[in-house]
């Protein structure tokens, strides 16, 4: 079993709802945000296009940010997620240099998404989930797998650009993308066996 | 009588550090000017240099205790505890920058071999233990004990400078911020500013050793080359920016020394300058070492194409810190040194 | 800048200071119910987040408080997808800047920088006060009464009845006046709001001036435009800039405001270069052979009256539905003694002289573009064939060329819309599968009028002329009209100067902000100030809020409770949607603070004025209602399930009895609809193409438009009789050169700015600023990604343009056109045609005492005009792509 994420990029079209069906499904902090939807230009006019680039966790077989990491926080599960025990993180940040991906993100503090503004009842709920000092990141949606269903940006993308699967499975839709379109990781050459594939980009 | 005052100056900013940390604690990292693009700042820079100029100069001083150089056991002892003043206040300064600073020592428990962070614990403790076990007074220059404790000490020290270069600075994210000459830098940089820091405890202890100058100035060689080399690097392609005020500053040292030891090696006022200087050349090298890592985005171009160019001013509580734990250096390793003049003799 | 902004507040213990007395403190939340605890529950949902309010949703809650809103995967039309609106929505709800309990003014001073002082008062206060207000409204003059509607306020169903028992003709539209899309598709597919592209089947789309879907982010739309896409659909974007859309497409750069000319010039490939036509089409299901005589009218015959054409075989005109042997479709030709010619000759003469040479100087687009997309376009529509659906045969035209509000928002811009329809109905596209489809109700409504033709529909349907008018928004001047929010406030200004013999006194402000999306804000500052008493129905402190007399809070979109009639196609159609017919469920969150539905605010309102029973009451014209657009498909009030109008309704109430009277609900109440959130019926495919229904030559598109010569020449007659001029434009000439049968190039005044203007502003949609339903611009996570979008509320600029201009990106500029002025930063991209400046969605102005994200941002509105002599005259469209200049900000060091 090996959890992996295929993007489309022909599909995407850089509307970043996955980035708010993130911070909706985990309630992260103000200014935290486990995906990002990098927007650029190619070409020169009148030619240019806008491009699109959806970047989380890549959730590296060999991961950068876990050989770093002094205490052992973060550890690589069978399935391939990566996940952080929040108990042992003390915060050095090496991980997040480390990541070529800009995947994690330090907990400065834990800021009021109404700046100036006590937390919502909303905050007071999520907010008890998010240790100040520590360093978060994207976790595959664990949460909904176990209870059977996909992470929350893949449902929720308007233009379904998102597949998830089992990569150790060759009949699974995400086996089939990589196969068909060959698919490749961001910054394969960088040697850390990402676990989220780009096809038609 | 100005001894004294400098004492008591030292504590008063140290003491201004701790009410600084402790804000911290309330406030979190937020007191600092670090963000999202720019994780690691003055703390780091701090600490990468303390623990280079107490690897400096535990090099020095299992040298001279291994080669038995006797003229320079005075410098020795107090480099030792200048040595562990320096790595307390290391210490200091990263627990300082942790998001969790008192779950620190699960860096142990964490027995993670692959991180540089655990080596550089490991090593910098050991370089402790072993600066603790001199100041006790349990190794005289010759005999076994001491030649082994020499070749740990530059184990240690030497392992220390080189993990950063195998291990992180080059090794991290898998190389894809990896720097040509940065391995023979960090060496470089914790040489000279450890020579340094022995050079001025050398004229104020009153131990004239003339060859220090000449050390001092193949030290500073050894320094410039990969400065000189990174910046003509740079002058053919658009790769990494070079600090140019590091380079004159580096180059003017190197003047200075060239000076003293053709012209008067008998002179004490030039390496003392010299090595001030180099001290703050170090510094500054340290914190063009953080930017260089940080300046450009992470992920890379066109991608990051409208990403807004990372800034970092180093807010006034940081510098209240840092000033802090390089005062503490002073006033600790007095501490240290009366302590052992208490307890043992000599 | 936004961003450093946000950090610089949020960094500060304190709140900061420097900000509104409304928000000094900051609001402490009431604590959890203990009874809530542990509670897990989830809710249907019905997303408002953008204008469109139909995708299903699922709210979850813990404890009592919304913790996530997610598509309802089971359900259409966006089966688990949403957009970042939706998915932002709780963020709307657990707003501390929303109104909170009702106010009323106690500083007779008015300004969006000056403190009302408000009053905290009770509901039965507040609405005792707004009743007894507008009684004396209603006493002596109920047209006295204003309403205004927008999108944020969608989730009612009492707010027409209310007006129409109140007697006030003036129900308008916040929105609308910078989006008149509507009367050509009212007038040639008897369709309505406009005509969209059928992506199931579509092979080549040539679109300008909208959003398929990605543009700004619909859940429904980018779902049917990535499978399109996927599909091999070949898109052709024509658009001053490089938008979401051209980027998956072929970008067509084009000068802003000069769609006119590019479409002009394709028709003119098209009807003298090409010349491939799809005959059958434009001969038995057009007005192209109906005879025009001299004076432009049909040729009729002398019996009966009807147009008539010509039978090449029988060498004689005859009426349009006798039998022929041969249509013709060209030519000259002697009926009754008048000479006259085709339809299609006429069209196809003026024609002549919008060469894609001529076209170049004006829109920039080069001649050989034109031609070859133009070529493109009727090589893929593959005239003749045909295709089989549900037993049913089609004409088969898988091509499609749809314009929406910035290309029909100027002078000129009907005709371009015209002319996109001469351009589809070359080819015979015209309600067909793969082509060009009104989004409007699915059935027989594109029947033939007398004349043969399609009987025109919705904004097509003139207002009927009365003087002095009644309307505010001089519908009687404007009778295609959608909505005129920028004819009400120059008219509640200077009554006089429009013929108006009545003042307005009162204004209800229903989820409309026209003092911000509009235009020339200070303009509606001073008309809101002139009205004596303004009510908003407020949800947060907007421009309109603050400048009212009392503040009735409502519910946000997640506590309101609403059914709703589900409408498949905004902007196209494809099979996930193709067919249905459902009405959707949204399961109210219980208010959190001491609002009341919308619903509930009009019928104590009503009551109190003792208009909500009885004949002519509220309820009354809640029976005799018929969804204006969705018609017998919509939620009415049918046969048996009529109110009584002599007894109050709960809003429930009134839900059971329009579901139960639901054509296709068979029966089934809102106990049944709370099983799945939703009630569906598919119907057969082959009924959603309105083609089915007037098949073969059952019914004729106008080609050539007499019915908007007709209403011109009306008007005209109507203007003389009463010897006035044309309101707010002295050469009455001017106005009806737009009302010609022919479309033809017209200038808009921006093209003869004065010296300086050289550039051309153009604002569009995004992902996070559609509309401003729920104040998207003040909700905090979509502030967190347009902060960090690079085309976000900057001022984007052509590389070539700003190095004339000496200008880097990041510079402050001022944008400054005719009418106003603005700032912003500014961003330098090759995604913008050289001539334009790109300002996207719609930030700044704000109040006082609004959300300081509401303050900050480029406010593009302001550029624009509220000059008639900039209008459509048809539609009453303003420009939305005003001339400007462009300089940098000198900021004090």
């Amino acid at each position: 079993m090996r959890y992996a994420m295929v993007i489309d990029l022909s599909r995407c079209v850089g509307c970043s709802t996955c980035t708010v069906a993130c911070r909706a499904e985990h309630g992260t902090p103000a200014g935290v945000s486990y995906n990002k939807v990098k927007k650029y230009e190619v070409g020169r006019y009148p030619t240019a296009k806008m491009k699109f680039l959806p970047i989380l966790c890549m959730h590296c077989q060999d991961p950068a940010c876990l050989k770093v990491c002094p205490t052992g926080a973060t550890y690589r599960r069978e399935d391939g997620i990566v996940l952080i025990d929040h108990d042992k993180c003390i915060g050095c940040r090496a991980c997040v240099v480390a990541c070529p991906y800009e995947s994690r993100q330090f907990l400065w503090d834990i800021r009021n998404y109404y700046p100036g503004h006590v937390p919502t009842p909303y905050e007071v709920l999520k907010q008890k989930d998010f240790e100040r000092g520590t360093v978060v990141k994207c976790d595959f949606c664990l949460q909904r797998l176990e209870e059977g269903q996909l992470p929350a940006c893949v449902v929720a993308c308007p233009a379904q650009a998102r597949y998830f699967g089992d990569l150790d499975d060759p009949e699974s839709e995400v086996s089939r993308l990589v196969a068909d379109y060959r698919g490749t990781p961001f910054r394969e050459e960088l040697g850390t066996q990402p676990s989220v594939y780009y096809v038609k980009g | 009588m100005l001894y004294w005052i400098l004492i008591a100056v030292t504590v008063l900013l140290s003491m201004i550090a701790g009410l600084v940390f402790l804000k911290q604690l309330r406030r979190g990292l937020t007191t600092t000017a670090l963000h999202d693009s720019f994780n690691w700042g003055l703390y780091i820079q701090g600490f990468f240099y303390l623990s280079a100029l107490a690897g400096g100069i535990l090099v020095f001083v299992s040298a001279a205790t291994l080669f038995k150089i006797e003229a320079v056991r005075p410098l020795v002892e107090i480099g030792a505890a200048v040595s562990l003043s320096c790595l307390i206040c290391a210490a200091g300064l990263l627990g300082a920058d942790l998001g969790k600073p008192f779950r620190g020592l699960k860096i142990v428990t964490g027995k993670n071999l692959a991180s540089p962070l655990t080596w550089d614990f490991f090593m910098l403790s050991l370089c402790g233990i072993l600066n603790l076990i001199f100041l006790a007074g349990l190794i005289h220059n010759g005999g076994l004990l001491a030649t082994v404790w020499s070749i740990l000490c530059l184990i240690a020290a030497l392992a220390y400078v080189m993990i950063h270069t195998l291990f992180f600075l080059s090794r991290v994210g898998a190389g894809f911020r990896s720097q040509p000459f940065l391995g023979l830098d960090t060496l470089a940089q914790s040489l000279w500013g450890g020579m340094a820091l022995v050079t001025l405890i050398s004229l104020t202890t009153g131990v004239r050793e003339s060859s220090l100058a000449g050390i001092l100035l193949i030290l500073t060689i050894l320094a410039l080359i990969p400065i000189a080399g990174s910046y003509i690097a740079s002058l053919t392609s658009s790769g990494s920016e070079v600090d140019i005020k590091v380079l004159i500053l580096d180059t003017f040292i190197l003047l200075i020394l060239m000076a003293t030891t053709v012209l008067s090696p008998q002179n004490a006022f030039l390496p003392a300058l010299a090595s001030i200087l180099i001290l703050v050349a170090v510094f500054l090298e340290k914190s063009h070492l953080m930017k260089q890592y940080q300046m450009s985005p992470t992920v890379p171009f066109p991608y990051s194409q409208f990403d807004e160019k990372p800034t970092y001013k180093p807010t006034a509580a940081e510098w209240m810190l840092v000033l802090g734990s390089l005062a503490a250096c002073v006033w600790l390793s007095s501490g240290i040194i009366y302590l052992k003049t208490l307890v043992g003799g000599g | 800048m936004l961003k450093r902004f946000i950090e610089r507040v949020s960094k500060s213990k304190k709140p900061d200071a420097s900000r509104n007395m409304f928000g000094l403190s900051p609001y402490k939340w009431k604590p959890v119910d203990p009874k809530e605890k542990g509670k897990r529950q989830v809710l249907y949902g019905l997303c408002r987040g953008c204008m469109q309010g139909d995708c299903a949703t699922l709210v979850y809650l813990e404890d009592g408080i919304v913790v996530k809103t997610e598509g309802n995967a089971e359900a259409p039309p966006t089966y688990g997808s949403l957009c970042p609106r939706g998915k932002s929505e709780l963020m709307g709800m657990y707003n501390p800047y929303r109104i909170k309990t009702p106010m009323a003014r106690t500083n007779p001073e008015k300004g969006l920088d000056v403190d009302p002082m408000w009053k905290e008062v009770t509901w039965d206060e507040a609405l005792d006060i707004v009743a007894e207000r507008l009684r004396k409204v209603r006493e002596k003059d109920p047209r006295g009464l204003v309403l205004c509607e927008g999108w944020g306020q969608r989730d009612t169903m009492l707010r027409l009845p209310f007006g129409q028992a109140f007697g006030t003709p003036n129900e308008i539209g916040s929105h609308g006046a910078l989006c008149t899309v509507h009367y050509p598709s009212g007038l040639v597919h008897a369709g309505y709001p406009v005509a969209i592209v059928d992506l199931e089947y579509c092979q080549y789309h040539i679109t300008l001036g909208r959003s398929l879907g990605p543009n700004f982010a619909t859940a429904p739309g980018t779902r049917k435009f990535a499978r399109a896409i996927e599909r091999g659909m070949k898109l052709v974007v024509v658009d001053p800039r490089s938008s979401y859309e051209a980027s998956k497409g072929e970008w067509v750069p084009i000068r802003p405001g000069s769609d006119l000319a590019f479409l002009l010039a394709m028709a003119h490939v098209m009807l003298f270069e090409i010349q491939e036509y799809d005959m059958w089409f434009l001969k038995n299901r057009t007005n192209a052979p109906y005879l025009i005589g001299p004076d432009g009218n049909y040729c009729r015959d002398q019996k009966t009256g009807k147009p008539l054409m010509w039978d090449l075989e029988e060498n004689k005109a005859k009426p349009f539905d006798a039998q022929f042997e041969d249509i013709a479709l060209n030519g000259t030709y002697l009926a009754d003694g008048v000479e006259c010619r085709t339809g299609f000759d006429v069209v196809r003469e003026e024609f002549v002289k919008y060469t894609p040479e001529w076209a170049e100087e004006i829109c920039t687009v080069p001649p050989e573009t034109v031609r070859r997309i133009a070529k493109e376009f009727v090589e893929h529509a593959r005239i003749g064939s045909t295709i089989e659906i549900d037993g049913f045969t089609f004409p088969f035209r898988p091509v499609s060329l749809n314009t929406e509000r910035n290309v029909t928002n100027r002078r000129g811009g009907t005709y371009a819309d015209l002319t996109g329809k001469i351009i589809n109905m070359l080819v015979g596209n015209i309600e067909v599968p793969g082509g060009c489809l009104s989004c409007s109700y699915r059935g027989p409504i594109m029947g033939p009028t007398e004349d043969g033709t399609v009987r025109p529909a919705y904004e097509a349907v003139p207002k009927p002329f009365k003087f002095p008018p009644d309307h505010i928004g001089l519908e009687e001047f404007y009778p295609h009209q959608h909505t005129a929010p920028h004819i009400a406030i120059k008219s509640i200004l200077d009554p006089e100067k429009y013929y108006l013999d009545y003042h307005i006194e009162a204004y209800i402000s229903v989820g409309g902000n026209p003092i911000k999306m509009n235009a020339q804000p200070h303009t509606y500052v001073e008309g809101f100030k002139k009205i004596p008493f303004v009510v908003s129905i407020a949800l947060h402190m907007d421009e309109p809020a603050i400048l009212s007399d009392v503040l009735l809070p409502e519910h946000s979109a997640l506590e309101r409770f609403r059914v709703a009639a589900f409408y498949p196609q905004h902007q196209s159609i494809d099979d996930e949607v193709n067919g249905l017919k459902m009405i959707q469920l949204r399961e109210p969150v219980t208010p959190i603070f001491n609002t009341k539905h919308v619903d509930e605010i009009f019928t104590e309102l009503a009551e109190r004025l003792g208009i909500l029973c009885g004949e002519g009451g509220l309820y009354d014209h809640l029976n005799s209602n018929i969804d204006w657009v969705d018609k017998t498909d919509g939620l009415n009030m049918n046969g048996e399930y009529k109110l009584d109008i002599n007894r109050k309704y709960t809003l429930e109430e009134i839900v059971e009895r329009q579901i139960r009277g639901w054509p296709y609900s068979g029966g089934k109440g809102l106990k049944d609809l709370k099983e799945k959130g939703y009630i569906a019926h598919w119907k057969p495919r082959k009924e959603f193409y309105n083609y089915y229904y007037f098949p073969d030559d059952k019914t004729r598109h106008p080609f050539y438009f007499l019915g908007l010569k007709k209403v011109g020449d009306d008007l005209r007659a109507n203007l003389i009789k009463h010897n006035i001029s044309f309101p707010g434009v002295d050469d009455m000439d001017y106005v009806f050169d737009l009302y010609r049968p022919v479309p033809h190039w017209v200038e808009t005044p921006e093209f003869r700015a004065p010296e300086g203007f050289d550039l051309w502003a153009i604002n569009w949609k995004t992902p996070y600023y559609s509309s401003d339903p729920g104040n998207v611009a003040g909700n905090p996570w979509l502030a967190e990604l347009y902060t960090k979008d690079p085309y976000e509320a900057v001022i984007c600029l052509n590389p070539v343009t700003a190095k004339r201009k000496n200008l880097k990106d990041g510079d402050m500029v001022i944008v400054e056109s005719q009418y106003g002025k603005m700032e912003g930063r500014v961003r330098v991209s090759e995604l913008f045609h050289p001539d334009a400046v790109g300002v996207s969605g719609n930030y700044g102005l704000g109040t006082i005492q609004s959300n300081p994200l509401n303050r900050i941002g480029p406010n593009f509105n302001t550029l624009l005009s509220l000059d008639e002599r900039t209008f459509d005259g048809v539609s009453g469209g303003q420009d939305t792509a005003p001339r400007v200049k462009l300089y940098k900000k000198e900021v004090p060091k």
